[in-house]
């Protein structure tokens, strides 16, 4: 729990530190630290392998961090003594502060087995035990706003690549998250389809809502997010406002990477 | 039965149509038919039973703990193996013995044993006798654990079938592991799980012929003595031996139920096929 000190301090919404992972014996992640506050967008980019997908889903805990703490709202997330074996102490905490965090993966992940509108409902009523009537107002709703309330009744199957990603940022919307994650969302995409999610997440972002954000598309995240990480070997390379990281890059590694995307 | 048939119907239907209406239901007839309870009763029961074991097994092969782990693989490999005969006699006996066992510890007074050396049970007391009933869910549960041991492989490669990506997007949400495991995984494996678990039903069902083994009179045993050569103190020689006529009779029996059983396992595939990529690509 916050204590009143705290609290009054307003502490930063996430703080990543000093997060180490490895896979076997591939070191992922080696001692990042991160912070993003309220209503603040964060864009972390970094060729393949530089960790940052793994940087993403350390934050929920899908990935236990071998080292390091996760500090959500000011309340760290429980975890076991350090090393390779470490998972979340306290499942309860781990569920509520999970239930807080809308996620968006790449490959939208969808329950196949239900429809769009349940797949929606499925965490509000299950995980956050809402009244049904009212998730289902506020799921509908949440279709609308991404634009396939038309689709509610239909099965992940029968979308379209880019309406399958809408309808799990509808998924992600309706927990009313304090922190939206976007694990590459628009890679397994066609280019013709990438722009209708793209919208939709900025619009998300110019409604000032908390963001981390990985992405290949330097355009997008020049123009979606206040402030660049670029990670190198598991490792922050550079970091600062998108101004500053894609404008004048001082690491000579962020200026190859970013001369190379513009020729992609 | 002859005498509750209306007498136009009677009178239509000649003398030897009558005879042969009257042989078929006469009371050792219609006693076979009602027989088809059992094996139903076997089926259906031992069914459940086996998708109870399977559930369970495979639950504890897919389990964290070292032990759970290690009691699942020991069962569903090596009752695999074990002829389903074998374990029929024996698992209905050891069960029956056990219980007795049991009761003779709490029943018998010592006087009681000494007064019986080297009897079983121990004391009169502590016999259990089984009726047909009981020898029935026996015979049910045996049948559960042989087959239960096939559908835990089948269930356990099904559930390792779900997608990762969705099992992850459920524990991103909070779901807990057991709504991951019940909302996700097992709703989700059947239609990956039931082109075995269908050959698991009918492998069941065909070894519901053994019931006779278990002393349940059940449609094998009325065959048999239905069709051995008949006769009647009266009548002389009724018929010779048509054994192999009513053996016919339960092919066919079993031939429609596994008929029935396809049908059954097309339309469960349905259900579990809606909106699933998986049963699209098949149709």
């Amino acid at each position: 729990m916050i204590s009143a000190a705290n609290s009054s301090a307003q502490p930063p919404l996430l703080q990543l530190e000093d997060i180490h992972k490895s896979f076997g014996t591939l070191e992922v992640l080696r001692g990042i630290s991160l912070t993003a506050g309220e209503g603040e967008v964060v864009a972390l980019i970094g060729s393949s392998g530089s960790g940052k997908s793994t940087l993403l889903r350390c934050i929920n805990l899908l990935e236990v961090p071998d080292r390091g703490r996760v500090v959500i709202g000011g309340e760290a997330v429980a975890m076991t003594s350090e090393g390779p074996h470490r998972r979340a102490a306290d499942e309860k905490q781990l569920r509520r502060i999970r239930s807080g965090i809308g996620m968006v993966f790449q490959s939208f992940n969808l329950w196949s087995h239900m429809s769009v509108l349940d797949n929606v409902m499925a965490a509000p009523l299950q995980v956050q035990g809402r009244e049904k009537a009212e998730v289902r107002e506020e799921a509908l709703a949440m279709l609308e706003k991404v634009g396939i309330a038309q689709k509610a009744d239909a099965f992940p199957a029968q979308l379209s690549g880019g309406q399958q990603q809408r309808a799990a940022i509808a998924r992600a919307l309706c927990i009313n998250p304090r922190l939206m994650l976007f694990d590459e969302p628009t890679s397994a995409l066609d280019p013709e389809l990438e722009g209708e999610v793209l919208r939709v997440i900025r619009l998300l972002a110019e409604e000032g809502r908390t963001m981390v954000l990985v992405t290949h598309d330097m355009e997008f995240a020049r123009s979606v997010a206040r402030r660049a990480v670029f990670l190198h070997e598991g490792l922050i390379e550079e970091e600062g406002p998108v101004r500053e990281v894609f404008g004048a890059p001082r690491s000579e590694r962020l200026q190859r990477f970013l001369a190379a995307g513009q020729h992609a | 039965m002859v005498d509750l048939l209306p007498a136009w119907l009677a009178d239509g239907l000649g003398d030897e149509a009558l005879f042969w209406f009257g042989y078929l239901t006469d009371g050792r007839h219609l006693a076979w038919y009602s027989s088809v309870q059992f094996t139903l009763i076997a089926a259906l029961l031992g069914g459940l039973c086996a998708l109870g074991f399977g559930l369970l097994g495979a639950g504890m092969v897919g389990s964290r703990a070292l032990p759970v782990r290690l009691f699942g693989k020991a069962y569903v490999n090596m009752v695999r193996g074990v002829p389903d005969v074998l374990f029929f006699l024996f698992f209905p006996l050891a069960f029956e013995q056990g219980v007795e066992w049991m009761a003779s510890s709490v029943i018998c007074s010592p006087e009681d044993i000494a007064a019986n050396p080297g009897r079983w049970p121990p004391c009169p007391a502590a016999n259990w006798i089984l009726g047909t009933w009981e020898y029935l869910l026996l015979a049910s549960v045996s049948l559960g654990i042989v087959y239960g041991a096939f559908t835990a492989n089948v269930i356990h490669g099904a559930l390792n079938a779900v997608p990762r990506g969705q099992i992850e997007a459920a524990r991103a949400y909070g779901f807990s592991a057991s709504q991951v495991f019940w909302r996700i995984r097992v709703r989700q494996m059947w239609i990956y799980a039931l082109p075995g678990l269908s050959n698991v039903w009918l492998l069941l069902i065909k070894a519901t012929a053994l019931l006779s083994l278990l002393q349940i009179v059940d449609i094998v045993s009325w065959a048999g003595r239905l069709g051995a050569p008949n006769f009647t103190p009266s009548a002389g020689l009724v018929h010779p031996d048509w054994r192999w006529y009513y053996y016919l009779v339960l092919l066919l029996f079993y031939v429609l139920l596994t008929f029935l059983s396809e049908k059954g396992f097309a339309a469960l595939t349905r259900w579990a096929g809606r909106g699933m990529a998986v049963a699209e690509a098949r149709a």
